[in-house]
């Protein structure tokens, strides 16, 4: 099976080929059957080498050829399959599968319908180089291509002036990440002399702990996550990036190219053990996102911009467990993640599809009677990412908060703050949506209609993946001897054993795990109070003061950088553009072009053509260079 | 030394066939032979070559140039081929014939081990070059090609003649192994350093080097365009194979009787080849000057050779030679449809035919040395070859680059952003498949070798 594992990233290849050069000429749904094949079999062949992985088995190191190779500089373009990037490959693939085929329904009237499936190809293509890639090159790749992927996605329908707005400043902010990541690459080959993993691995073993190199090099790579994983203070981007259609959103914006930069930091884990300063950071950046990002969601009326800071929260609680060295947690939090967030956002889409567009959650309600079976996926959406017992998010978040009590107990009361925040938005949202009246008028009611098969499918899909995720990493509590699978199965990457080898106290385990679902299901029935039985609405916006103002404002954070970044930066360089330039323009045009020129032109009047003028011109040189040679020493 | 007699052979069927009613059949099958000598060429084991009493040699760098001459002489006839669709050609067997007799004078000059084969390897490359050059016969810019090309192609000749007959008179042997030897030596006499001179200065007029380039120009733009495109190709690739292998042997030594002029020669050639190319208003004249620029820098790799170097060589020359095919594929494209030389005639190319434009800006991209392609890396690895005394090489690489893109850039602004309405100025002709055939290859190898050099810098070792 690992024999056929090229396959795996060259059919998203083709399916790209295949639909962005044949595409427009097919009829029908064929690029969008195409799409979903093309993922769909890579998904079975991972699935196939995932169960051939038996604990023992060693990384598979696949070389394809050698790709660049200067003086000392080497990089091969070969692909590691160790557990994480099985892992990865499992949830790109497996979730990409469904969200193809989602997109099958969600797109059918599109007119790029042909062209939005060869970029989600190029998509998975790009991730898959980037999970898979052996060094720090091919990963590099596949990090520019889902920037790239992300970028015409986001601007997908690029006729709407905003949305190319949006995936312009998702490029930019990510290009700035990219820069970190870039230096980084660089400053590691120059310390380490190859960036292939696993020899960087082995070189690590012979560092000494805090070397001011590897600080660096691990700072610039978490610059490189801070920008791909949507972190203060690069995190603006992602919200804005829901002017893509829905599937992207789910797919590249919530599910897979978001977790890039934990995947970065859980490879790249033998560097940051060393640096636990920058792990200390990480950690805070993490924390700081969560909460902020939370904060902002309270007061989104948008049902995808709502979403959207909860995916930058969540990310953010990744980041803290990353901080504190739970890498194997990190994981299970980006694997359930990806199935409710999925789940959610195509929730999300099934209900702005239903309503034709719709996204204001204040021109919704009472939907539960109208599209029932979206309002119970997007139930278990919420259910899910709120941490109710015994669904996925759930197992997640509970074992990232048992880690921080035992390593920190102020990340881990502001990490619970974080967590009761999304209980408040996320009830809010669904109460909102879904419970009370309809709020828009009775016309618009009548077209209310569900989702078609194609797309409900991958609902229930990822609903059952949500609710029974969390059977993947049970705590040893309730899963007795088979607790944890997913640490166990990942642990061979690390050098050292990340297993807890010591269990919490069972009473306090349980008592904290009540003490979260409690907080969360009081946190419902007071929302379920003022939202549905009060039925109070948000505020319109021009009534808003304060504080809730400012938070419905997103903290004025893009106004801030537009202010502090961006309005001098143009400014500086409208002045070179228009002053400096037309000065240097004046200069150089005198001096180079003219002068240039004319050299050329006295050059080119010796060659006029005349044989003997030309044959005198070279004997005198010949005269010349001989004197040169044999008579003059230098 | 198969390939020299399937190269022979061709030659002749493709004279008789012209002769006997076979004229469409003519180029199909000049190119099939070409094909048939290629395959043997890469099949034929190189000690099969050892039995020719030290005349000539099979080496892998020679292997690796007679294939790419082999390749770009196909390519060549693949042009000439869309020609004929245009136009009756009652010639065109004897001019095919004299070019595959000037290949085989090319292979000599890759595999020579003596220099009595290298003077004929020269003489069979160029005489049959002369008469192409006049091949219009009823074109008066032709015919002064080919007199200019003669009169002074001989005059470089004698020059090489005289230089090898000094060495012999120096070192009593024409074999390169003990002239070598010889010149190895710490003190050489000056009979044999004025001889390496003089062979020197010979081959400095054939690879166009300032200021030996005068016929450049002029031949090129006289001569019909399709063998233009084997002047400024093949033609070269031969003499350069032929001066490095000899300027190894010659020039690498200490106090070598050819560095000092070499590196003046550079100069010259880089910074006056440049400043001239930039006021060209004829594309063709355009190239001519290119060509000479670029022979500027491959006579930089001369400055440290190494076997690494070899390989770099090659890739700088295969680089220059594909994208000079494909940039002249579209002047012979322009020229069959009546436009002029000059860069207008590229004014909205870009428009009315967008897919071989898009292969022809390639090229230029590569020959300006833009990444992704096989002219970056050619300068790349020219760079790294350099030393850091030679700063100031580096320092006429990259300049000259820089105003390079101006001129290249002139051709690709009339293609692109050409105000012009398409229709009013190129007629919506369709190209001839042969020439987008030509075109498409060229613009995907100097992509694909761009990506992975490995590949081709592996078949030298």
């Amino acid at each position: 099976m690992e024999k056929y594992f090229y396959l795996v990233i060259l059919f998203p290849l083709i399916g790209f080929l295949v639909n962005g050069l044949l595409g427009s000429k097919m009829k029908g749904t064929t690029p969008g059957l195409i799409g979903t094949v093309a993922v769909f079999i890579p998904f079975l062949i991972a699935l196939g080498v995932f169960f051939n992985y038996g604990h023992e088995s060693q990384p598979i190191l696949q070389n394809y050829f050698p790709w660049i190779n200067i003086f000392d500089f080497q990089a091969n373009f070969s692909i590691l399959i160790d557990p994480l990037s099985l892992q990865m490959t499992l949830i790109i693939t497996g979730i990409g599968s469904l969200i193809h085929l989602y997109s099958i329904g969600y797109m059918h009237d599109d007119e790029g319908f042909a062209r939005f499936f060869s970029y989600l190809n190029l998509f998975i293509f790009s991730m898959l180089l980037l999970v898979l890639g052996s060094n720090l090159l091919i990963l590099f790749i596949g990090w520019e291509g889902v920037g790239l992927c992300s970028y015409l996605l986001i601007g997908f329908w690029y006729k709407n002036e905003d949305y190319g707005y949006a995936a312009r400043k998702a490029f930019v902010m990510n290009r700035i990440g990219d820069l970190g990541l870039i230096a980084g690459i660089v400053l590691l080959w120059s310390y380490f002399k190859t960036i292939e993993f696993q020899a960087m691995a082995i070189h690590a073993a012979n560092v000494d702990m805090s070397d001011p190199v590897i600080i660096i090099a691990t700072l610039c790579l978490f610059i490189g996550a801070i920008g791909k994983s949507a972190q203060i203070p690069l995190y603006t981007w992602l919200p804005d990036a829901m002017a893509g259609p829905t599937p992207v959103s789910a797919l590249i914006h919530a599910a897979t190219m978001v977790t890039a930069g934990i995947y970065l930091l859980v490879r790249a884990h033998f560097l940051f053990d060393l640096a636990p300063s920058v792990l200390n950071l990480v950690s805070y950046v993490g924390i700081a996102t969560s909460i902020f990002a939370a904060i902002i969601a309270l007061r989104q009326n948008d049902i995808k911009k709502v979403l959207a800071y909860s995916t930058v929260s969540q990310l953010g609680l990744m980041f803290v467990a990353l901080g504190v060295g739970a890498y194997t947690t990190a994981m299970f939090h980006v694997t359930t993640h990806a199935f409710f967030k999925a789940l959610l956002f195509l929730g999300a889409g099934s209900v702005i599809h239903a309503l034709h567009g719709e996204q204001d959650i204040r021109n919704m309600g009472g939907l539960k009677n109208e599209i029932k079976s979206t309002y119970w996926v997007f139930l278990i959406g919420t259910l899910a990412i709120c941490g109710i017992f015994p669904l996925s998010g759930m197992f997640s978040k509970d074992e990232i908060l048992t880690v921080l009590f035992e390593k920190s107990k102020g990340l881990w009361a502001l990490s619970l703050f974080s967590s009761l925040l999304t209980a408040v938005y996320m009830f809010r949202l669904l109460f909102l949506t879904f419970f009370g009246t309809y709020r828009d008028d009775e016309h618009k009611k009548s077209k209310i209609h569900e989702s078609p098969m194609v797309m409900m499918a991958p609902l229930w899909v990822l609903a059952i993946l949500s609710v029974f995720g969390g059977i993947l990493n049970l705590p040893h509590l309730i899963g007795g001897e088979s607790y944890g699978k997913m640490a166990h199965f990942l642990d061979p990457i690390f050098s050292h054993s990340k297993l807890a080898t010591e269990h919490m106290d069972a009473g306090l385990e349980i008592g904290l795990m009540a003490l979260v679902v409690g907080l969360v299901v009081i946190i419902g029935f007071v929302l379920y109070n003022i939202y549905v039985k009060k039925e109070s609405l948000p505020k319109p916006d021009m009534s808003l003061r304060g504080v809730e103002a400012l938070v419905a404002n997103k903290f004025g954070v893009d106004e801030l950088y537009d202010t502090v970044i961006s309005k001098p930066v143009l400014g500086i360089s409208r002045f070179f553009g228009q002053k400096v330039e037309s000065a240097f323009d004046g200069i150089s045009g005198f001096f180079f072009v003219a002068g240039f020129k004319s050299i050329g032109n006295s050059l080119r009047k010796i060659q006029n053509g005349n044989v003997e003028f030309y044959l005198i011109l070279m004997t005198g040189s010949i005269v010349v260079l001989m004197i040169l040679q044999f008579l003059i020493k230098i | 030394m198969s390939v020299i007699i399937v190269i022979l052979l061709t030659a002749i069927l493709v004279l008789f066939l012209h002769i006997f009613e076979g004229r469409q059949w003519v180029n199909p099958l000049a190119i099939l032979g070409l094909s048939l000598s290629f395959i043997i060429l890469c099949l034929e084991n190189n000690s099969l070559w050892g039995d020719y009493s030290s005349m000539i040699y099979m080496t892998q760098f020679a292997k690796v140039f007679t294939g790419t001459a082999i390749i770009f002489t196909i390519l060549v006839f693949f042009i000439n081929q869309s020609r004929l669709k245009l136009e009756e050609d009652t010639n065109n067997g004897d001019k095919l014939g004299l070019v595959l007799f000037s290949l085989c004078g090319a292979i000599l000059l890759f595999t020579f081990t003596n220099i009595t084969m290298l003077f004929l390897g020269i003489e069979i490359l160029s005489i049959p070059l002369y008469v192409i050059a006049s091949s219009s016969k009823h074109d008066l810019h032709s015919n002064e090609a080919g007199l200019k090309y003669f009169l002074m192609g001989s005059f470089a000749t004698s020059i090489i003649l005289f230089g090898m007959a000094l060495i012999f008179g120096a070192t009593n042997s024409l074999d390169i192994m003990t002239i070598s030897e010889y010149f190895s030596q710490a003190e050489i006499s000056k009979m044999a350093a004025l001889g390496a001179f003089f062979v020197g200065i010979g081959f400095f007029f054939k690879v166009a080097a300032i200021p030996f380039h005068f016929w450049t120009p002029d031949v090129y733009e006289g001569t019909p365009s399709i063998w233009a495109t084997y002047f400024a190709t093949v033609v070269k690739i031969a003499s350069f194979g032929a001066f490095f292998r000899l300027y190894i042997l010659l020039g690498n030594v200490d106090n070598s009787p050819l560095y000092k002029v070499l590196v003046l020669i550079i100069i010259l050639t880089v910074v006056v080849g440049t400043l001239t190319a930039l006021v060209q208003e004829n594309a063709k004249r355009m190239i001519a000057y290119s060509s000479i620029v670029n022979s500027g820098f491959l006579l930089m790799f001369f400055l440290n050779p190494s076997s690494d170097i070899l390989s770099y060589f090659g890739l700088f020359i295969l680089g220059y030679g594909l994208a000079t095919i494909g940039i002249f594929s579209a002047i012979v494209y322009l020229e069959s449809i009546g436009n002029s030389n000059g860069f207008e005639g590229f004014d909205g190319l870009g428009r009315s035919q967008p897919l071989f434009s898009l292969g022809v800006a390639i090229c230029l991209l590569s020959l300006a040395g833009i990444p992704l392609t096989v002219g970056f890396l050619g300068k790349f690895y020219l760079l790294m070859s350099l030393s850091f005394d030679q700063w100031w090489m580096i320092l006429l690489v990259i300049a000259s680059s820089i105003i390079s893109i101006v001129y290249y850039f002139r051709i690709f602004n009339g293609m692109y952003f050409s105000n012009k309405k398409a229709s009013a100025i190129v007629a919506p002709e369709v190209v001839s498949p042969y020439l987008n055939f030509v075109v498409g290859f060229c613009a995907l190898s100097l992509i694909i070798i761009g990506l992975f050099p490995d590949f081709y810098l592996n078949i030298f070792q």
